[in-house]
């Protein structure tokens, strides 16, 4: 019985996006035949139709493998999933804490990237063991062994005997399944101590109610049972415990060291909050498991129903997502231009452009989002502190003593080549840079101090553009640190829009304010009178742009009979009214509140 | 969906999709050709076609023949001659009726207009477009100033009693004067109908190209609108009656035909890529030869499926609503509910009409558009569809 543990692996795969996670997770179910030939789908992990189309894992999933090792055993494989993007360090981290150990992707054409190196630092950070992996060796462009050099020299690891696998063709899976069995650690524990299991994650289900994922540390737990969550000291009686396989498969028990998931009836996902400990209510640990990582929201925007969505479906949907996602959450604000709506916070730009995509797919919504802001911390002449989010809560000028802005700590990877170009983008963008490091003799990696604000807007997709692609970035919240910053309103027909109204550098608002005008005056269509597009600091105007009048919008010849194509023209016409947003007398398009966001190359 | 127009008499558009060369601005279902033998057969597959729709629509009384195209003057006489034939054979055309061929000034001579006037074809429409010849350059017109002058002359030695000139403005390079010129010289031959036409530069033709490129300048709609205005005023003092958005025409010479358009009364059209609204329908033939032919070989209505439309009421009021508001008249609202059995501001909100301030009006029952409503009729005509 006590030996059950010694056939348990429970491993992560952490790797930067693109390097053929998804894939290399999908050859192992596949070859372990947890999931037969013919069921076999692309990114088998990936259940959502944003990520699989974006190509991109965004939840954490998990699965049960069954491997048949040469040494003549059988093990058990947890495999849990993470996402890669540096928006959701926090839930690789809490994913992390629930292994053993972190098989670690490399792509073998690409080398040491900035994620790779903070999801090993997280890892390192759990204490678990690393286990590096070549993928993509198939490509004629692989380099092994300078990657393996760079491995060891960057993050410290042994990886001379790394396995080399290409994903896509199954190539060298076989062994690394083995290694597995070698190199990470079976878990230990105590099945008969009292029970202690970490939620690493959790979603609503809407038969079973919250459905949790955790990893069982010590005792066990079943059917039946009462458990107690520490941390909201709330009791439920489980009603099924199972594992993923990938499926749903119930099972009799969870006991120390296993993955799985339970089930209670638990009707509120706030009740079932990721990290907390779940224990049994008659025999209770002495004390929760060490806490998770808790990871502030750094960005927050206004997300608004559109013209004719209701407020309580916006308000549901968000309160689901919000389930699934510890890291999102919202409170109701109103807006003069927008109405009744939510601030809601996200781990960065990211994590916002898939809660509102998913808004929109999951839950057929049509949402308008406002300009995404992080959080000032405002000291008043009197000395009172006040953290703003929202642009239109900055008190009065005079009133402010000084503003602080948060800051972060940049780590930018890229090819030597591009150096150059990236200081420059830096500097625009008031970073200051610390250090520069040769990690290859073709690879830097540059350390900035940089607003966090100059991040979030186009920061990532500049850096993309000037690195062709090559250029990775991680970063990490420091400090606040005193800063000039003024709120910048826009004007439509001389009426302030407070859902354009943004917190921008002093030196810096002359420029949006031309930018925003311009994007602005492209969007919105003509109306039957001019409409004045203006951008102000205070009583000052610093820009303007005006949308023509139109004057003609006439179809003259409407061919032989040809009415259903007029028809279809006219159709379209009165949709894209549809989509508009009427303020005062003004109509803008809704997609002009992404639109003053995005990075323009030319610029 | 089925409605049927209260008055049975209905139009029928016979399409000619081919021209001498493409102007640069035409995106209509039109192919250059100068293969008589392709034009033969062209001719003989609309026969067929005519045979087969009569037998489809037999109870059917035409009072109002459109041939347009394309150029349907580019087929021969013999050819065209034939059509007509083929029509009168077949459908009950009335005494009377309006039967009206499209003509490019380059392609015609006395001979074709005799024949076209002794085969009963009774109105000439003449794609003149433009009196200037940097203007008729511009356009990819095969004709220039002359052929259109000599055009309208041999229409009315010939006989022609009711002609009609087709005119553009809105044109890259094209001056306000230039227009007014233009069109001063058209009042001057004093045709029974002018149709004023704006270029659309439209996506996929060499214009678009141009405008994309650069090398030439669409008008400023300022501009096109002062076109029109102007023209308007000119006919006005001339004694044109605007009738609808696009044309003019003496007392007593509007355009039946085209009024079916725009009075939800029924047509039938045949030929390559042809709309019909009749019996309650509306479908359009296949825009492709191939198909076409291959329709016709099999004694079949040349129309896929996917091409009759399937609207509902509330699609047909909208059509009703649009293409009324085209009229200068425009419509009243008990024909309206006559038609559909229903109140008008049971189907459209009555703050519509205070939405629309300045753009339509009211005069007791009758909406129509206002001046300034005929240069954003879309914005109009969106409303209610």
């Amino acid at each position: 019985m006590s030996d059950y543990k010694q056939y348990i692996r429970n491993f992560s795969i952490i790797a930067h996006i693109d390097h053929g996670k998804s894939t290399l997770a999908d050859r192992m179910i596949e070859m372990t035949g947890t999931v037969s030939h013919r069921d076999m789908r692309d990114q088998y992990l990936d259940n959502m139709e944003l990520e699989r189309e974006r190509g991109i894992t965004i939840k954490l999933q998990t699965t049960r493998m069954v491997f048949h090792s040469k040494d003549g055993n059988e093990y058990i494989f947890n495999l849990i999933d993470t996402p890669g993007h540096v928006d959701f360090t926090y839930e690789v981290s809490r994913s992390l804490a629930a292994c053993e150990g972190a098989v670690l992707v490399v792509d073998a054409t690409q080398g040491v990237e900035a994620q790779t190196l903070a999801n090993v630092y997280l890892a390192m950070d759990e204490d678990l063991e690393i286990m590096p992996v070549l993928n993509k060796i198939d490509l004629p462009s692989a380099r092994p062994d300078e990657v393996r050099d760079e491995i060891e020299e960057v993050i410290g690891v042994e990886a001379q005997d790394a396995p080399l696998v290409s994903a896509k063709e199954g190539t060298g899976v076989d062994e690394l399944l083995e290694e597995i069995v070698q190199k990470i650690p079976a878990p230990s524990g105590d099945e008969n101590a009292r029970l202690k299991a970490l939620i690493f994650d959790s979603y609503y289900d809407n038969y079973k109610g919250v459905v949790i994922y955790t990893r069982i540390f010590d005792g066990q737990v079943k059917e039946g049972d009462m458990i107690r969550l520490m941390n909201t000291n709330k009791k439920y009686e489980v009603t099924e415990v199972g594992v993923y396989s990938p499926g749903p498969v119930e099972c009799n028990c969870l006991r120390a060291g296993e993955v799985g998931y339970i089930c209670a009836s638990i009707k509120h996902v706030a009740d079932a909050r990721v990290g907390d400990t779940i224990t049994l209510d008659d025999a209770p640990a002495d004390e929760p498991l060490p806490g998770y990582k808790k990871v502030p929201s750094m960005v927050y925007c206004g997300i608004y129903p559109a013209e004719g969505e209701k407020y309580e479906n916006v308000k549901d949907a968000l309160e689901k997502l919000q389930v699934n996602d510890a890291a999102f959450h919202f409170e109701p604000e109103t807006s003069t231009a927008l109405g009744y709506g939510f601030r809601c916070g996200f781990l960065g730009l990211l994590h916002m452009e898939i809660i509102v995509e998913r808004l929109e797919r999951e839950f057929d919504l049509s949402v308008i989002t406002t300009s995404p802001s992080v959080i000032y911390r405002v000291v008043k002449n009197d000395g009172t502190v006040v953290m703003v989010q929202n642009p239109s809560n900055l008190p009065d000028p005079m009133e402010i003593d000084h503003v602080e802005e948060p800051m972060v700590r940049a780590d930018i990877m890229v090819p030597k080549e591009y150096v150059g170009s990236i200081m420059e983008i830096c500097q625009e963008r008031r970073g200051r840079m610390i250090h520069m490091e040769y990690i290859t003799k073709t690879r830097v990696n540059l350390h900035y101090d940089m607003p966090l604000n100059e991040v979030i807007y186009d920061f990532f997709d500049a850096l993309k553009s000037k690195t062709r692609g090559y250029g990775s970035l991680d970063y990490e919240f420091t400090k606040y640190e005193p800063s000039k910053v003024v709120k910048l309103d826009i004007l439509l027909n001389k009426e302030i829009v407070d859902a354009f109204s943004m917190i921008v550098h002093e030196s810096k608002a002359y420029a949006r304010g031309r930018f925003v005008c311009e994007k602005l005056k492209e969007i919105i269509p003509k109306h039957q009178f001019e409409v004045p597009i203006q951008a102000s600091i205070g009583q000052k105007i610093i820009a303007r742009e005006t949308v023509r009048a139109y004057r003609k919008d006439v179809i003259a010849k409407c061919y032989g009979g040809d009415i259903s194509r007029k028809k279809k023209l006219l159709e379209k016409q009165k949709e894209g009214k549809k989509r508009m947003r009427q303020f005062g007398t003004v109509e803008v398009p809704q997609e002009a509140f992404t639109a003053v966001l995005k990075y323009d190359d030319n610029k | 969906m089925t409605i049927t127009s209260s008055d049975n008499n209905i139009g029928l558009y016979v399409h000619v999709p081919f021209c001498l060369r493409k102007c640069r601005y035409c995106d209509f279902l039109s192919f250059e050709c100068r293969d008589d033998r392709a034009l033969h057969q062209y001719a003989n597959a609309l026969m067929r076609e005519i045979e087969t729709r009569y037998e489809e629509w037999p109870y059917k009384v035409v009072d109002t023949v459109y041939i347009g195209g394309g150029t349907p003057s580019i087929l021969s006489e013999t050819d065209m001659k034939h059509i007509m034939e083929c029509i009168t054979d077949n459908f009950t055309v009335v005494d009377g009726s309006e039967i009206t061929i499209e003509v490019n000034p380059a392609t015609i001579d006395e001979k074709k207009l005799e024949t076209y006037l002794a085969a009963g074809i009774n109105r000439i429409s003449i794609g003149t477009q433009s009196f200037d010849n940097s203007i008729l350059n511009m356009l990819g017109r095969v004709h220039n100033k002359n052929d259109a002058l000599n055009a309208i002359r041999l229409a009315k030695k010939a006989g022609f009693k009711n002609i009609n000139v087709d005119m553009m403005f809105g044109i890259p390079g094209q001056t306000l004067k230039m227009w007014r010129d233009s069109l001063r010289q058209c009042i001057f031959l004093r045709p029974e109908h002018i149709s004023l036409y704006s270029l659309q530069i439209e996506e996929g033709t060499p214009f678009y190209q141009m405008m994309e490129k650069g090398t030439i300048d669409p008008v400023s709609e300022n501009v096109d609108r002062t076109m029109y205005h102007d023209a308007l005023d000119m006919l006005e003092n001339a004694g044109y009656h605007h009738y609808e958005i696009s044309n003019a025409a003496l007392p007593g010479f509007e355009s039946r035909h085209n009024l079916k358009y725009w009075s939800y009364k029924e047509y039938l059209g045949m030929g390559l890529g042809a709309s019909s609204f009749i019996g309650g329908y509306r479908f359009k033939n296949t825009s492709s030869m191939l198909e076409y032919v291959n329709f016709i070989k099999q004694g079949l209505p040349p129309v896929k499926k996917e091409d009759v439309e399937n609207y509902s009421l509330r699609d047909e009021m909208g059509i009703y609503v649009f293409t009324a508001l085209r009229k200068r008249e425009g419509f009243d609202i008990r024909d309206f509910e006559e038609t559909f059995g229903t109140d008008f501001f049971y189907v459209y909100d009555p703050m519509l009409i205070t939405k629309l301030r300045g753009l339509i009006k009211m005069d007791g029952f009758v909406m129509k558009l206002t001046d300034k409503g005929l240069d954003v009729s879309n914005q109009v005509m969106a409303e209610f569809v």
